[in-house]
């Protein structure tokens, strides 16, 4: 019977455990995850987690769920290596320290805070958020906080500031782009969301940088590229994550801002595997390889991995979605509209294209429009504007329709 | 009370490209028309606060508009993540083309 070893215990290793069983797998699925909590979700903890009083943790699965499969999981437990061509690892849980051989081995070992070098200084009054333990201890300061400075105005960071103003704190962004969120939104998007904050009271500085930070007086005092102070009582640090690639580079992996994998998630390594946010995939949507961090990504990703692992060879085509929620309006993207050269607005939903084909779309309050959109990307739809135009047309008929030649 | 029968729609009011709402004993409940018949559960997710009427019906199964969780609008169970609690469903009945509901037990 073959084992299967899977590093990470976030949404792409757990759904890869799962998918493993749904398959038939019947040898051993052993899930090892670093943190000493049972396996939780990451979507509240930037926004629920940090405006309810006692939110209460989501596991991604029961005890019991994993239990019913024989999936294993040990939880606080650190990969120290990896020996390839031995097939095995070595692991230290608690004061243990073992030897696990595996028949294939996925690594789902997501990623981590960019480190702001810039804000040392600054000591404790500096909070990153990625896990549980900083999401409890941003919402403890959040309810003292007066003076709150965001740097970085990404999904994560945006969603801090929502959270934050809710709680009645003074709010202040600080983004060096020219636009918010600008990796994942188009620019007509970026802009919305701009005066959304705006209106919401939220300060956000964009297109200047961050030059120095020190403590006074037990207080931030934040210097920016244009010489101007801002003084907060607390700083989060939101600038985007790098992927924890570091096992994998180590056993040979070829990386390059994550471990690189084929469209059925192999590395360059026989028999590792890499899903989630720590694997920079090829896909139909993109030239080049892209990393996706998004909750149903990592989920389905990782699953794509565990069939991969039993031999199924169909590649990996899922349309990227993600979804954030921001002063009560809820934004959902599907596909990459980074890559389009032009949209076309349809209410509260604005579809991007390049050339003709259709490849992304994004909704504002407007959910119902992104299955039907996502299909559409899938399909690879191309035709005329007009089409796409005539909002008597339900997107979902469209995306019934043969696609136009 | 709840183990009696409620109007809530006309039949002509309810189409079967998007739900319709109506109210049972101050609850918002969601009416589904499909290949004419026609089935009510609660019209609130159970995942994050949306009205599923706002959402996407395919087939027998409602996509939240929040998060995509997904559910069974013939018994209200869940049917795709994130949700994980199942919603309220309702019995359904014409009379008279009025649609009525009545709570499941």
């Amino acid at each position: 019977m073959t084992a299967m070893l899977i590093i990470g215990a976030g949404e792409a290793g757990i759904a890869a455990a799962g998918a493993l069983r749904e398959a038939g797998h019947v040898g051993r699925v052993l899930v090892v995850g670093e943190e000493p909590h049972h396996p939780y979700a990451r979507p509240p903890l930037s926004k629920a987690v940090l405006t309810e009083d006692a939110c209460p943790v989501e596991h991604i699965r029961s005890a019991e769920w994993l239990e019913e499969r024989g999936i294993e999981l040990w939880l606080g437990a650190c990969v120290e290596s990896v020996d390839a061509a031995a097939h095995s690892a070595e692991i230290v849980r608690g004061a243990e320290r073992c030897v696990v051989p595996y028949d294939k081995l996925l690594i789902a070992t997501g990623a981590a805070p960019r480190h702001l070098p810039s804000l040392d200084p600054l000591g404790g009054l500096v909070t990153y958020l990625r896990n549980w333990e900083e999401a409890i201890a941003l919402r403890s300061r959040l309810a003292r906080a007066q003076s709150v400075v965001i740097v970085g105005g990404g999904v994560i960071g945006l969603e801090v500031a929502s959270s934050a103003i809710k709680l009645g704190c003074t709010v202040t962004v600080i983004e060096p782009a020219p636009r918010l969120m600008a990796r994942a939104l188009a620019a007509g998007t970026s802009e919305m969301l701009l005066d959304l904050h705006r209106t919401a009271g939220v300060y956000v500085r964009l297109g200047v940088g961050l030059a120095s930070a020190k403590l006074v007086d037990g207080y931030a005092e934040l210097t920016l590229d244009d010489g101007d102070r801002i003084d907060a009582d607390l700083v989060v640090a939101a600038i985007g994550v790098v992927p924890n690639d570091l096992l994998a580079s180590r056993l040979g992996c070829a990386v390059d801002q994550g471990i690189l994998v084929d469209a059925n998630c192999a590395t360059s390594v026989a028999d590792v595997f890499a899903a989630g946010d720590v694997a920079r995939l090829v896909h139909p949507l993109a030239d080049e390889p892209i990393r996706v961090e998004a909750w149903q990504h990592a989920r389905r990703h990782g699953a794509h991995a565990a069939r991969a692992m039993l031999g199924d060879t169909s590649p990996y085509a899922e349309i990227p979605w993600f979804w954030t929620d921001q002063h009560g309006v809820n934004i959902q993207v599907a596909g990459l509209p980074g890559l389009a050269d032009s949209h076309v607005e349809r209410g509260a939903t604005t579809l991007h294209l390049q050339g003709d084909r259709l490849i992304a779309a994004t909704t504002i309050d407007n959910g119902r429009d992104i299955r039907p959109a996502t299909k559409m990307i899938a399909a690879g739809w191309s035709g005329p504007v007009a089409a796409l135009t005539d909002p008597s047309i339900p997107l979902a008929r469209l995306a019934q329709a043969p696609i136009p030649a | 009370m709840s183990d009696e029968w409620t109007p809530v729609a006309a039949t002509g009011d309810v189409s079967e490209d998007q739900p319709s709402v109506g109210n049972v004993d101050g609850a918002e409940i969601a009416i589904y028309k499909v290949d004419g018949d026609y089935f009510a559960t609660s019209n609130i997710c159970t995942h994050g606060l949306a009205r599923l009427s706002d959402g996407y019906l395919d087939g027998f199964l409602i996509e939240c508009p929040l998060h995509q969780g997904l559910f069974d609008i013939r018994n209200g169970k869940c049917a795709g993540d994130p949700v994980d609690v199942d919603l309220a469903s309702y019995d359904v009945r014409v009379v008279n083309d009025t649609v009525e509901v009545r709570l499941r037990a």
